[in-house]
């Protein structure tokens, strides 16, 4: 069967954009830069953005275009084209294990963008508002409590399942039909919509008379004005790193299989830009100038603090809809913003499936309908412990170790595969092979030197400050022990599950040949 | 918001519009027919199954 290529270079541009543009854009990066030194968390972010977010991003489009033009398009058979040993495909399997534990809970967020985009236009949200009710109402719709505004899962499991079937739908019309067309129409409309909430924010002025000093330009002060001091505590750097990591969508295994649909003719130097570009100006521009500025023209120098604090979740689901509340148009600007998240997350979280789907295509022959099917169902069933065991720790227990740890461990692996194993000479060829631009011949040092190393910085000191506590489940409470033990046992049997494939999957290979 | 604030905010922005700009007007202004490839030799020799049937041809 003949593997598509994308119809158009703005297709997978705006594709690969969507995927890194999530709701981390609008909720994490404000919050991570309001803790750690304002303004100032901008040098560290703009140096990790240089020596790992770009770099890294060229790597990954680099090895997938190469390995997609012989017939691979998932981490086991990308790494292996540039490093043809055994563990370079066993290693590769983190490249479909991160994505697809990510979707098991981020599918269910995904879902409480778009029933809060509902309750905001149909006016329930709107009668939650203080931070209490507020409160209650995100814990009553999650199932985790009985109130006025819901009794029990329902709610939340409905809207789970039109996510998880929109989800599906466009997956299912490939690369092309589903992907790319769902990318070139959600991308623009995502722009579209932050820009008229960012708007709706930088005129609000200072709205209360009596308290002039709750105005925007106190709360672009609070997240802009630098502490220079901060960039002498090492967690800052690290902070800036992680959210480089999370926002590019490097180290996830979802670029590479995007860039092996190109055609081994197609650019990737200049498109693999665009695309962090597409990210930064997302992230930094209107990402930063909704949610921060907003809450501190609302609740003051004090309350803005406690909102920081409290963390993305809370800023977005909690204080957002306290902000709408208190703003004219109430319904429809908390529709725009909720249903902004929501087409965030959409097409980041299809890009977590087309990994395993590639996987299933390329080195066991599905079709498209046999492996939409098995994964439809797998991670269907998959995606239930963080659903209901969402106060157990179960969605914790899987961040640390898939959507942190291993993003970073896969990251520093191929770029030491394509940096050293391959060369870098080789491999700055194929970075400008078909490029519409030139790269600097420093990259070349960097590649090779500076982002493995500081990758491994990094993942060392995760893992000393969170790592072994959470491999000897340190931090869980007795309660919650059982569910904590079972998620990483289930982890480890579902990675174990993946590499079994994949040595299957050559064996056969080998036999054929 | 301090001068200091000011100052972040102009040039972060500056930085990521920058960077926007310059990479949407090569993209929209590049047609793939008329861009200035740069085309080194193609070839990855990593001995994987279609290498290993390359040789074995030739």
């Amino acid at each position: 069967m003949p593997r598509e290529n994308w119809s158009s270079r703005i297709g997978i541009i705006l594709a690969v954009a969507g995927s890194a543009v999530g709701l981390g854009n609008f909720l994490r990066f404000p919050v991570q830069a309001a803790q750690n030194g304002g303004g100032a968390f901008m040098i560290p972010y703009i140096i990790a953005l240089l020596l790992l977010g770009i770099p890294l991003c060229w790597v990954e489009w680099t090895m997938g275009r190469a390995a997609g033009g012989r017939g691979h398009g998932s981490g086991p058979g990308i790494l292996n084209v540039f490093w043809s040993h055994r563990f370079s495909r066993y290693f590769g399997s983190l490249g479909i294990f991160i994505p697809l534990m990510i979707y098991f809970y981020y599918v269910y967020i995904e879902s409480w963008c778009l029933a809060y985009a509902w309750y905001a236009i149909s006016g329930s949200l709107g009668a939650a508002a203080t931070a209490g009710e507020a409160k209650n109402f995100l814990t009553a719709f999650q199932g985790l409590a009985d109130n006025q505004w819901f009794s029990g899962i329902s709610s939340a499991y409905l809207f789970f399942l039109i996510t998880f079937v929109i989800n599906f739908l466009v997956i299912y019309r490939g690369v092309v039909k589903g992907i790319e067309t769902i990318s070139k129409i959600a991308m623009p409309i995502l722009v579209v919509l932050g820009v008229v909430i960012m708007f709706r924010v930088l005129t609000l002025g200072a709205p209360d008379p009596a308290r002039p000093e709750w105005s925007l330009t106190g709360g672009l002060g609070f997240m802009w004005n630098p502490d220079f001091s901060a960039l002498t505590d090492a967690k800052v750097w690290l902070s800036a790193a992680g959210q480089i990591f999370f926002t590019t969508s490097v180290g996830l295994g979802l670029i590479i299989t995007y860039a092996s649909y190109l055609k081994e003719n197609d650019d990737v130097a200049l498109s693999g830009l665009s695309s962090i570009s597409i990210n930064e100006f997302m992230e930094v521009v209107i990402g930063a100038s909704i949610a921060i500025p907003a809450a501190f023209i609302f609740f003051g120098p004090d309350g803005i603090k406690e909102v920081a604090e409290g963390g993305a979740f809370n800023l977005g689901f909690v204080t957002m809809p306290m902000i709408f509340d208190q703003m004219p148009m109430t319904a429809l600007l908390g529709f725009i913003w909720f249903f902004l998240l929501f087409l965030a997350g959409v097409t980041s979280s299809i890009s977590m499936l087309q990994p395993a789907i590639a996987f299933l295509e390329d080195e066991f022959g599905f079709t498209r309908k046999q492996s939409v099917s098995f994964l439809g169902l797998f991670t269907f069933i998959a995606a239930q412990p963080a659903i209901f065991f969402l106060d157990k720790g179960v969605l914790d227990m899987m961040d640390f170790w898939a959507g942190t740890f291993a993003i970073v461990l896969f990251a520093t692996g191929e770029v030491i595969i394509f940096g050293w194993v391959y060369g870098i000479d080789k491999g700055f060829d194929q970075l400008h092979h078909g490029a519409d631009i030139k790269v600097p011949r420093i990259f070349k040092f960097i590649i090779k030197y500076v982002t493995p190393s500081y990758l491994i910085i990094i993942l060392s000191y995760w893992f000393y400050q969170d790592g072994i506590d959470n491999l000897l489940l340190r931090k869980v409470s007795d309660e919650n022990f059982p569910y904590a033990l079972a998620t990483m046992l289930g982890m480890v049997i579902f990675l174990a599950g993946i590499v079994a494939a994949v040595e299957i999957a050559w064996r056969k290979k080998d036999r054929k040949s | 918001m301090t001068a200091g604030g000011w100052i972040m905010i102009a040039l972060s922005w500056s930085f990521i519009i920058g960077l926007s700009v310059f990479c949407m007007k090569r993209v929209i202004g590049l047609k793939n027919s008329q861009a200035d490839h740069i085309k080194p030799i193609y070839e990855i020799d990593t001995g994987d199954l279609g290498d290993s049937e390359k040789k074995k041809n030739k």
